[in-house]
């Protein structure tokens, strides 16, 4: 392996701290605190498991610093520090598999398991986590589920009981974080651009904007849901339609608000940096106006609006949570359940699919803007 | 072709331009010269409206500039900068377009036009698909000067064009203009603020200071004026020999010897096309005489001394 650099260390770090912390505890039922075991604690056969990923990345390591080069593209050290969860949930399984606790009885994943995966994941690339290591994470996850290794699991089993509710749960959230960025998307670009062309506009809708990012979230709810209750009383075809003080309404006109600072900032931003000199050749050339903004301003600006759009979406991801507080679905209602029933596992199963989807969709709308940089400035980076 | 008339302008009360008239005949090459803030710049903005000037006329082709709209004025008129201001997100090829697309031209005749122009301008066709970025500043610079080109307009507004490139490759670029000058003959008015550029370069020279003319002349008729206090300070009193740089021995016509009239023992100094007037000097001051021999081109010989040199000077063609 090459010299390890900082990110490594803390990865290493970390490694050991969490070494030291209860690694999963065994628990009669759902809500019970359980007993916490830790490493030392696996039987056997748990420790042959991740002793022989340890030995299969030390000896990789050393294979690299004897050939100068990976053995493999899927042998590299980073590569196999990325299926330690896997291994991780084999031991787990394994320890529960050897005790001796009731029919019914669950294992909760502890601190420890958690900050190991964190390690191992930061020990997976220099900058970063590749795409190859989160594949070969996912796939020997998806193995480990396929093998039956996660059923005694309580979070597997919170998944499996609500199944059906997850998936809905699932695909509400995206469409509430979707479609209200979406939603903002027009009209912020718009205010973007009339706050380039006028320095007065800009005062007061970038105040506005900023005051409304300010505002906390659960906060703006409430001020949202005033109006709209009182506006759907009024009027009952709005209710009719899905209008109210709560549910899906409030919680999609609160995420719109919030992304509107990234993408009209984004715009301004996008307007204001195109190039003076080019802007100065289009009217010496005998653009128009109009001609100057298709030809010229909209194209230039479009990349830093893009990232604007990416932002807003990125974000909402994690903001849509909220709507679980005001009934507008989404990963928030499990995570609420959760806490009020004091069932950890139920908060994770909401939290996880919340940042795996940010995460992915982040990576995915990187990459879109990366290839709009290209297309549009000719860039090869 | 462009005729300005007591032109004014004044930019929150400071005044830019006071009283500017100038003519530039059809095909002629006026270059705009004088210290930072004389208005030269202001003044050839106004042309194109890119600057509204405040009182005063410009003709341009016979018609009052404030008779066309804006853009159809400028659409009509080769402008480039000293910045260049290619457009990034566009090839050279559509870069050069620009114009013609304005001017609504069938695409087939651009591409026709573009293919010229990258003949006209020395650069190799592959360059037409390239962008911007790609380029170096000298080649930038060569397509903005394609570009102001591209719709073949009649008149050609240049801001310190080569200001920004490197010395070698703007000598290069000057001396390339000046060949595409001669070939397509357009009137240009041509900012710059580098005497010796504007002594290659121009046909006739506009000396400005403080929003005034204060001469004009062609470069030769400048020296003249040498003994005003201000021209002598901006020009330099080495003006006379700055001008004997314009001055190539391949345009000039020099007197022949026979081989046996020559002074044996000076021997001769073989010259180039493009030894200028200045080498000749130099090569007459390290000679130590008061005359060199040298062996034209054309393989003959000549005998010059300072008077020669000084008649080559004020009455060559150019």
């Amino acid at each position: 392996m090459r010299k390890a650099g900082i990110r490594d260390k803390v990865g290493l770090i970390l490694m050991s701290a969490a070494s030291f912390m209860p690694l999963a505890s065994l628990k009669a039922s759902r809500l019970d605190r359980g007993s916490p075991f830790f490493l030392w604690d696996l039987p056997p056969e748990g420790l042959l498991i991740i002793g022989s990923l340890l030995a299969l990345i030390l000896l990789s390591g050393v294979a690299y610093a004897r050939f100068g080069r990976d053995i493999g593209r899927y042998l590299s050290p980073r590569i196999l520090w990325s299926l330690m969860p896997a291994a991780l949930i084999a031991a787990v399984s394994a320890a529960g598999a050897g005790s001796t606790a009731p029919e019914g009885a669950r294992l909760g994943l502890g601190a420890g398991f958690w900050l190991l995966c964190a390690a191992s994941l930061i020990l997976t690339g220099r900058d970063g986590v590749p795409n190859s290591a989160l594949l070969a994470a996912g796939a020997s996850l998806a193995l480990c589920a396929y093998l039956g290794l996660m059923d005694d699991l309580s979070i597997y089993r919170e998944l499996v009981s609500r199944r059906t509710v997850f998936l809905s749960e699932v695909a509400n959230h995206m469409k509430l974080a979707v479609l209200s960025a979406f939603a903002a998307t027009v009209p912020g670009v718009l205010l973007g651009y009339w706050c380039h062309v006028s320095p007065k506009a800009r005062r007061w809708v970038m105040g506005f904007i900023n005051l409304m990012q300010v505002i906390p979230t659960l906060s703006l709810l409430g001020l949202i849901m005033l109006p709209l209750s009182y506006l759907s009383r009024q009027l009952p075809v709005l209710a009719d339609l899905g209008i109210r003080g709560i549910g899906f309404a409030p919680a999609f006109i609160a995420l719109g608000l919030y992304c509107l600072l990234p993408v009209t900032a984004n715009t301004l931003a996008g307007f204001s940096g195109v190039d003076r000199k080019a802007l100065f050749s289009a009217d010496a050339m005998g653009m128009t106006g109009r001609q100057k903004l298709i030809r010229i301003q909209a194209p230039l600006a479009f990349p830093v609006i893009f990232s604007g759009i990416r932002t807003a979406l990125s974000q909402n991801i994690g903001n849509a949570t909220i709507a679980g507080l005001v009934g507008g679905g989404g990963m928030g209602t499990l995570i609420f359940l959760g806490l009020s029933q004091a069932a950890p596992d139920l908060v994770l199963l909401g939290a996880l699919p919340v940042i795996l989807m940010a995460l992915l969709l982040d990576g995915f709308l990187g990459y879109l803007e990366k290839r709009v940089r290209m297309a549009v400035l000719h860039t090869d980076d | 072709m462009i005729s300005i008339k007591d032109l004014y302008k004044s930019y929150d009360g400071n005044e830019v331009l006071h009283g500017v008239s100038l003519d530039v005949a059809p095909g002629e090459l006026m270059v705009l010269i004088g210290p930072s803030g004389c208005g030269k710049s202001t003044l050839l903005k106004c042309i194109n409206r890119m600057v509204n000037f405040d009182s005063g006329t410009i003709h341009v082709g016979g018609r009052d500039v404030r008779q066309y709209r804006e853009e159809v004025l400028r659409r009509g008129i080769g402008y480039c900068i000293q910045e260049v201001g290619l457009f990034p997100h566009m090839s050279v090829y559509e870069n050069i377009a620009t114009v013609p697309r304005l001017l609504k031209w069938p695409e087939p005749k651009i591409r026709e036009r573009a293919a010229e122009l990258t003949g006209i301008g020395g650069l190799p066709a592959g360059y037409l698909t390239k962008y911007p970025r790609q380029l170096s500043g000298g080649e930038a610079q060569r397509v903005g000067v394609l570009r102001a080109l591209a719709s073949d307009p009649p008149v050609l507004l240049m801001d310190e064009p080569f200001g920004a490139v490197d010395p070698l490759n703007r000598e290069k670029l000057q001396k390339e203009f000046l060949r595409i000058q001669t070939e397509l003959k357009k009137t240009v008015i041509f900012v710059t603020h580098d005497v010796d550029e504007a002594i290659l370069l121009a046909d006739r020279i506009t000396l400005m200071d403080k929003g005034k003319v204060v001469a004009i002349d062609k470069p030769v008729g400048l020296e003249a004026l040498l003994d005003d206090g201000f021209v002598g300070g901006f020009l330099g009193l080495e003006y006379p020999l700055r001008l004997l740089k314009r001055y190539e021995v391949g345009e000039l016509e020099l007197c022949d010897v026979d081989e046996g009239a020559l002074d044996k023992d000076a021997g001769a100094v073989q010259i180039s096309p493009e030894t200028t007037l200045k080498d000749l000097l130099s090569m007459m001051i390290r000679s130590d005489k008061d005359y060199i021999q040298v062996r034209k081109p054309d393989g003959r010989y000549c005998r010059m001394g300072l008077e020669d040199i000084k008649w080559l000077l004020h009455y060559a063609k150019r």
